[in-house]
């Protein structure tokens, strides 16, 4: 699977998720599984580190949609980072640039946070 | 309308990929026809518009309930102005008026996707009765 999922927890609440490789029909599932395990574990602040995606598609932005509820229902949030030039096209087309809030780092993301 | 491999034409040609209906081959779908626009020299931002929308399709046929077949067709008609990009599998995946734009459902975004992405989007049958979305990227030269 093309797909890596790297996860660096910063505190006891908030945790970076670095996702490498493509965001599609077949890798987001593992990344959904992943994800909900950390959010599960009692972090649910999340920064999507993206910078290594090299491509998305629509289940992928399903996929972070269905986060960003996951962490409000549990009076979390969630961040995006690292955002490609094509990732960007996407989330703009789609107007999800308005609905995910889009950082330029993992510093500026925590700050808010604090 | 009915399309069928003689409607290239007079064009450079056609190809045609047969993928199961299954997630692990809709990168090689993605892949193929990438290398079909690769060789017509459409701009590398065109061949990511491309990509994009034939991994949409075939995840659409994927996702839909109402198909019984195991397989996606791509069929990929040129010429030296368009590259027309025909995505099907058995009948029911894709219709006329199938719904866009709904940010919580993945589907219809996909579809909205295609329908950005693309010059010109219509739904048609192939040649064996397979219901399709047909996707059209103009070559700007």
């Amino acid at each position: 699977m093309d797909i890596k999922v790297e996860v660096i927890s910063v505190d006891e609440v908030i945790a970076v998720v670095e996702i490498g490789g493509e965001m599609d029909v077949f890798t987001s599932p593992a990344i959904k599984k992943k994800v909900t395990e950390v959010i599960d574990s009692g972090r649910r602040f999340i920064i999507m580190d993206l910078g290594g995606v090299t491509y998305i598609d629509s289940t992928g932005l399903g996929l972070l949609i269905s986060i960003l509820k996951r962490v409000r229902e549990k009076e979390g949030d969630l961040k995006i980072v690292g955002v490609t030039k094509q990732v960007q096209k996407v989330l703009d087309i789609t107007g999800l640039n308005k609905i995910l809030e889009i950082k330029s780092n993992v510093g500026e993301a925590i700050k808010d946070w604090h | 309308m009915a399309l069928n491999n003689s409607a290239a034409g007079a064009g450079l040609g056609n190809v045609e990929l047969r993928i199961p209906r299954r997630p692990e081959f809709v990168a090689v779908a993605r892949l193929t026809v990438s290398g079909v626009a690769s060789r017509l020299s459409f701009s590398y931002e065109d061949i990511e518009d491309i990509k994009i929308a034939v991994a949409e399709a075939c995840t659409h046929a994927i996702q839909s309930k109402a198909v019984v077949t195991n397989e996606i067709r791509i069929l990929c008609i040129f010429d030296d102005s368009h590259l027309a990009i025909s995505i099907g599998s058995g009948r029911g995946a894709f219709k006329e008026g199938v719904k866009t734009g709904d940010v919580a459902n993945a589907r219809s975004l996909g579809i909205f996707l295609i329908e950005s992405l693309m010059d010109d989007v219509s739904y048609a049958e192939m040649e064996d009765g397979t219901e399709c979305i047909r996707m059209v990227k103009n070559l700007l030269r």
